[in-house]
């Protein structure tokens, strides 16, 4: 027989509880593997090891930013053995317009880039081409918003919400409402937790002592 | 006879003591990781919004030391894991209403971990979602500017804060069914 102490406090002896009903035990087993093979997939494919094809790895402008200092410039980012033979990049209003490049674009590296003359809200589109030495191509368009208000940039480099640069194509950390609101909410939430943990850690220091006393 | 020792099961299987005579402990450690995840988060809007450094100079504490860590997407990846494997492997000792928010964070942290899958897939197989230049998660079909990161451990946060309240405050009911001490005093038994 099991003793167990009630909330009370007192030590009673009760009867053991009737063992609840066993799950069938293959199912905790394949719920465990199915996770054990999502991330041994995920592994395989890390292991797969950097390959040369070129392909885009991110925008900054990233497409759908909504950006509240104006842009100085746009780059495109490659991955790969990027060396194009041939290379073009735009930007203009999304409601037409000239070209707002002030340059010629210039490959540096991974990434293809143009200074940019932006003055006023609106959206704006990137459309990018590249030409590569086994004849393969690369091309799109697409689009950004300069907010309203939006200040002028202080230096060269564009000083928007970081363009999607990593694997994943999303980023981690930016200057936006959206993002601080959800960080403020989960400062709250964290405040909450951490203090719902330390009272509890409280509270059985002086259950404990009770007992012992 | 200390009545603390009597609580949950000290034989069974790794997942069983995890959820019973260990479930606290792990529950704790588990705690430890996401705070600490989100300790990261707000030194990096701390150090966006408040002291104004340029974005790629904010990298919170540990990408101060070790940059690469900001930019490393199996990182997050490895954190989406971590947060599924850690939801799916302690949801057994949550009882009654606590272990129905913890399935809450569990079915949308899962669903995370496929967003991430499938941006994953799209970097390395280079065929990117409705032929978006750049690999593309469904929910920013929806919400293009969202920080995919940040709105989805947010969405989880939320319903696994409940849960651990529930969890420490447990009803008389759900306190009879509780197989650890995770409220802070020993589970009584059943009438």
């Amino acid at each position: 027989m099991r003793l167990r102490r009630p909330s009370g406090g007192r030590g009673v002896m009760t009867p053991p509880r009737p063992p609840a009903p066993r799950r069938a035990p293959w199912r905790g087993r394949v719920g465990a593997l199915l996770v054990v093979l999502v991330a041994g997939g995920v592994l395989l494919l890390s292991l797969v090891g950097p390959d040369d094809e070129v392909r885009v790895a991110g925008l900054d402008p990233a497409d759908g930013a909504r950006l509240t200092v104006v842009p100085s410039a746009v780059t495109v980012t490659f991955t790969g053995d990027f060396r194009p033979s041939e290379y073009h990049l735009s930007v203009s209003r999304a409601d037409g317009g000239p070209p707002l490049v002030t340059g010629g674009p210039r490959v540096a590296g991974q990434t293809l880039a143009t200074p940019i003359a932006v003055t006023e809200p609106g959206w704006y589109l990137i459309g990018y081409h590249v030409s590569l030495p086994d004849g393969g191509q690369l091309s799109g368009v697409t689009r950004f918003q300069v907010a309203p208000g939006a200040a002028l940039p202080n230096g060269p480099a564009p000083t928007a919400a970081p363009a999607a640069r990593a694997a994943g194509g999303h980023v981690h950390g930016s200057k936006d409402p959206l993002g601080l609101a959800l960080v403020l909410l989960d400062l709250v939430l964290l405040v909450a937790l951490s203090g719902l943990l330390l009272h509890r850690s409280a509270a059985r220091r002086r259950a404990v002592a009770d007992r012992s006393g | 006879m200390v009545a603390d020792e009597a609580v949950g099961s000290r034989s069974g299987s790794l997942f069983e003591r995890l959820n019973s005579d260990r479930h606290r402990l792990a529950v704790n450690l588990f705690m430890v990781v996401v705070i600490g995840h989100w300790a990261e988060h707000l030194a990096q809007a701390y150090q966006i919004w408040v002291l104004g450094w340029p974005i790629p100079q904010s990298r919170g504490v540990l990408g101060l030391a070790f940059p690469w860590l900001i930019t490393s997407e199996w990182l997050h990846y490895g954190y989406a894991i971590v947060m599924l494997v850690g939801l799916f492997l302690l949801r057994r000792g949550f009882v009654g209403r606590s272990r129905l928010w913890w399935t809450v964070a569990l079915a949308i942290q899962f669903w995370h971990h496929i967003e991430h899958l499938l941006l994953l897939l799209q970097a390395q197989t280079g065929h990117h979602l409705f032929d978006r230049p750049v690999p593309t998660s469904l929910l920013q079909l929806v919400v293009p500017r969202v920080e995919l990161h940040l709105f989805y451990n947010t969405v989880v946060f939320v319903p696994m804060v409940v849960a651990m309240y529930l969890h420490l405050r447990p009803n008389r009911a759900e306190a009879a069914g509780m197989a650890c001490a995770c409220a802070g005093r020993p589970v009584a038994a059943a009438s």
